[in-house]
Parts: C-alpha cells; sequence; structure tokens
C-alpha cells in the first residue's frame, strides 16, 4: 500500500534541526513553532474530526493529528510554501490513518479477536443508516476509502485530492467511482 | 449530490461531530524534531502483554545472555525439586491459560524463567549467527510488574499492594527482536527458528504444543469479556470512575478494538500522562488512581474472572491430553536458574 503524497516538501533544507545552533536559527525555530501553533489553532479540529472519521477512535485520532503536526514541526524548513502546510498536513493524517488501522488489524489478527463494537456514545450519536455506511466505508480499501471522505465529507476538488494524495486526478476520479460502486453494493447487501 | 453521496456527507459528519473543540489536546512539540512523540496508548500495552505468551511462542524471542547455571542438567528426583517441577508446571500453564489476574502474574514467573533458558539455549548461536544479544538481567519481580495486563487481566491485589497499575514495559522485558533494524528481522527469525530447534529444542517442543492452544484460549477469554454478562457491568464501572472524578467523556470511552470495560479508565489516564510534564507527576498520579481503579473494577473483575475460571475448567477438560502433554514437557525442560 503506497503512502500519500509529500504534498508540498521541497528538498532545500533538512528539517527543523537546521535552524538550531545559532541565535538566527533560534528565532527561526520559534517562529516555525509560532507558525505550527497557530495552524494547529485553526486546523486541529478539522483534521482531528477526519482522522476520527477514517479510525472511530477518537484517542488515536488525536495521536494521529499530534504526530502529524510534529512532522510538520521536523519537515518546517523543507516546506516550500507554507500554503502547502494544510495539504501536507492532511497527507501526513492519512498516512497515521493508514498505519494506525494496520496496527489495530495487526493486534486484532494476535490473539485478540474480537467484534468492532462503537462506543455508547457513539451508538447515541450516529443513527443506524449512518453507522452502516462507516462501516462499509472501512470496508473499502484506503484509497478508496480516503476519496470518498475527502470528496464527500470535506467537499474537495478532484485536483486537491489528487494533490494530498499524491495520484493524479483522473485516478481520483475513478477510484471515487470504484469506491461509489462497491460502497453501494455492500450497503445494498446489507439491507 | 447522489442519495449515496449525501449518505456519506451526513455519516462522516455524524462522526465528526463527536470530537468536540473541547476534545482537541494543546500541541506538544517538546522534542517533536528528534523523536515522534510518545503514544498515549502505553497503557494500553499491557493488552498485547496479555498476547505475550502467543506472540513470545510465535517467534517473538527476547533473549539476553546473562549467564545460568546448571547448564543441560536433568531435573535430579528429590521431593524438593519435585515441588518445583510442579511449581513451574502450574505456572507454565498460568502463562498459556491465564484466567484471573492472580495467574497472569504467576505465569510471568514462568515466561521470566523460560527467557532465562533461552538466554542460555540459544544466545550463542544466535552470537554465531551475527546477533550477539544484549544482557537479559531483569530481575524477576521487576519483569513480572512491569508486563502486567491490567486491561484484560487486571490482577488487583498486585495493582494495591504496589500502587501502580500499568508501569511502562517496553524497555524492561528485554525485547530484543523490536531493536532489530527492519531489514535484519527476516534473518534474525530464521537465526531464532534453527537455534531454537538446534539449542532449545525443549522450549521448541513446548512452543509447538501451547502456542496453538494458548491462541484458542486467548480467543475465548475475549469472547467472555466482550459478553453481554460482562459488558452490563461496564455502567458500573462508567459510574464510579465519574464519581471518583473522572471526567464523564473519559469514563464513558469505549476504547480501541472492542474492549470497552475500563477503557474509560485507561483513557484518563493516558490523557494524564499525556498532560504531565515531570517524570514525577506520572507516580503521583497512579498512587492517586490506582485505588480507584482497583475500588471501580472489581465487581467486573470478579464476574469475568468467574466465568473465565468456569470456561478454563472445562478448557482444560476438553483438552486434557494437550494439557498433559505440556505439563510433561515443562517438566522435563532442563533446570534452570530461578
Amino acid at each position: 500500500m503506497s503512502s500519500v503524497g509529500s504534498a508540498g516538501l521541497s528538498e532545500r533544507s533538512a528539517g527543523v534541526g537546521a535552524f538550531t545552533g545559532t541565535a538566527a536559527g533560534t528565532s527561526l525555530a520559534m517562529r516555525a513553532e509560532n507558525q505550527i501553533t497557530a495552524l494547529y489553532r485553526a486546523h486541529a479540529l478539522g483534521l482531528t474530526r477526519l482522522a476520527h472519521v477514517m479510525l472511530s477512535d477518537a484517542g488515536a485520532a488525536e495521536d494521529v493529528v499530534q504526530e502529524a503536526f510534529c512532522g510538520l514541526y521536523r519537515n518546517w524548513a523543507r516546506l516550500a510554501d507554507p500554503a502547502a502546510a494544510l495539504p501536507y498536513l492532511r497527507a501526513s493524517v492519512l498516512n497515521g490513518c493508514r498505519s494506525a488501522i494496520r496496527r489495530r488489524r495487526l493486534r486484532a489478527s494476535k490473539a485478540i479477536h474480537e467484534p468492532a463494537a462503537a462506543s455508547a456514545e457513539s451508538v447515541a450519536l450516529t443513527g443506524e443508516e449512518q453507522r452502516s455506511v462507516l462501516v462499509a466505508l472501512r470496508k473499502l480499501p484506503a484509497r478508496q476509502r480516503e476519496v470518498l471522505v475527502l470528496r464527500f465529507y470535506l467537499h474537495e476538488s478532484y485536483d486537491e485530492i489528487a494533490r494530498v494524495m499524491g495520484i493524479r486526478p483522473s485516478t481520483v476520479r475513478s477510484t471515487s467511482h470504484r469506491a461509489l460502486a462497491a460502497l453501494g453494493r455492500m450497503l445494498g447487501e446489507g439491507r | 449530490m447522489s442519495s449515496l453521496e449525501s449518505l456519506i456527507h451526513s455519516a462522516a459528519e455524524a462522526a465528526a461531530a463527536e470530537i468536540g473543540p473541547a476534545d482537541i489536546p494543546p500541541l506538544r512539540l517538546t522534542g517533536a524534531d528528534t523523536a515522534t512523540p510518545r503514544s498515549r496508548h502505553w497503557w494500553l500495552t499491557p493488552l498485547a502483554a496479555a498476547a505475550s505468551v502467543a506472540a513470545v511462542l510465535a517467534g517473538l524471542i527476547f533473549v539476553g545472555h546473562a549467564p545460568v547455571t546448571g547448564h543441560g542438567g536433568a531435573w535430579p528426583g528429590s521431593a524438593a525439586l519435585s515441588r518445583a517441577q510442579a511449581r513451574l508446571a502450574k505456572q507454565a500453564l498460568d502463562s498459556y491459560f491465564p484466567a484471573t489476574g492472580a495467574q497472569y502474574t504467576a505465569g510471568l514467573a514462568f515466561l521470566w524463567t523460560r527467557q532465562k533458558i533461552l538466554t542460555r539455549d540459544i544466545g550463542p548461536c544466535l552470537a554465531t549467527a551475527g546477533f550477539q544479544q544484549p544482557p537479559f538481567s531483569v530481575p524477576k519481580r521487576k519483569f513480572i510488574l512491569h508486563s502486567a495486563a491490567s486491561s484484560q487481566f487486571p490482577d488487583l491485589a498486585q495493582r494495591l499492594r504496589t500502587g501502580v497499575i500499568a508501569p511502562r514495559s517496553g524497555d524492561i522485558t528485554g525485547d530484543y527482536a523490536r531493536a532489530i533494524p527492519k531489514a535484519q528481522r527476516g534473518s534474525y527469525a530464521s537465526a531464532v527458528r534453527r537455534c531454537l530447534i538446534r539449542d532449545a529444542r525443549p522450549i521448541w517442543r513446548l512452543d509447538k504444543v501451547a502456542a496453538p492452544l494458548a491462541a484458542i484460549w486467548l480467543k475465548k477469554v475475549g469472547a467472555i469479556q466482550s459478553s453481554p454478562p460482562v459488558l452490563t457491568m461496564r455502567p458500573g464501572v462508567v459510574n464510579c470512575l465519574e464519581a471518583a472524578g473522572v471526567p464523564a467523556r473519559y469514563a464513558k470511552q469505549g476504547g480501541v478494538g472492542g474492549r470497552p470495560l475500563f477503557a474509560g479508565f485507561f483513557a484518563w489516564m493516558s490523557r494524564l500522562d499525556h498532560a504531565s510534564s515531570a517524570p514525577g507527576q506520572i507516580a503521583h498520579d497512579q498512587r492517586i488512581w490506582t485505588p480507584v481503579f482497583v475500588t471501580c473494577a472489581r465487581p467486573a473483575v470478579a464476574t469475568m474472572e468467574r466465568l473465565q475460571l468456569t470456561e478454563r475448567s472445562a478448557f482444560f477438560r476438553q483438552h486434557a491430553r494437550q494439557i498433559r502433554a505440556i505439563r510433561r514437557l515443562v517438566i522435563d525442560l532442563p533446570r534452570h536458574q530461578t
């Protein structure tokens, strides 16, 4: 399974580590920290919600988002355009979700086999039909799931999804088409 | 937008709405330039420890080269050693098939002994294969304490006695396999298999019999812990936690992988761990919250353990031949240092 694209990173320096060591470096590091903190204030909620849609686990979603921001901090100096920060974060969050799902599957395959149970809170908050859509969504291959969530939850354009996922817009379109068909089949079977 | 597309949107919106602005923790960038931040889920590590028997037996061998005396000796037939043999056999069965927290803890003594034997028997072979093992010199008590499984087999007496709920176990078990670079893990696994068959045949034979059965047992435990009689205890645990001061949104958390019983408590401990800045703070939080866990978990643990003990008796009857074989193989293990 490939990871999503680097979304705006250039190779011009070696990350935030390049800041440290001099007074100027320290000031740059502080500026980076401030900018990332501002980004966090603006986008942490949306990104955590995105991760939660993918993972159905609030704690894991928070971890994934924290790690994405730490990754951004480490790579801040390599970011060619600060405007690319959000696509970079989204890409990191999607990658983090994939890893979390992989780890969860690995754990589940090691002796602890349990039915996936929704929390009481989520049962109360989510209707039956919506729950079955989420369950079906999580059964899709990672790329299909990500395309559908980015397209129909975040309402991103095909071009933007392509940018975040590091694939061609035409691939996004065809993946979306296949994913909708697969989801429709799954939901049809479930009814 | 088609109806399916709107359905995706509304389902995702509903799931997203479960996260509110108050759920977002402050950003932690300290140390982010050198390492990935510590996962807040280390509280759940003992959950994996519960499966550690199966994992260890499946080939995740952690060994060191602490000197062990009595190499290769057979068990002399004295009465004292018979008691030791019986104790080791009991610990082994508790290790493979724990039904209670106390049994899980007793089983860890066997795991420690097993590790010592492996250290002695396959360390040199692995070193020849290019995998020089770090010393395994973890004291038994420390090994047992740091491998506790409070999510799945909480040993409430041990928790009360020690005042800690789930000490971090990652750096104590001497899990050498985890430190091996990814590219070498295949050859390491092959070397372990080869050395195990060549130099630790009694353990290899024991693993072959016990590992599949242990995996079946752990599935049964999982089923019991997700069964209605156990899950009906959850509101009581949640109410008790809330009454003790755990915020509702943590106390009510369902946890990862459908193990909701104590998930709220561990979510809260993870949150405290996440928020703590000084090393002493974690120990302080544990001292405060461990008795809360013991009090709130006790009725549910009693129900869980009663069901698991009944199931274990039936399981032992059903697999009597294999259980006898496991006992025999443990008793035949070469003399070890304890």
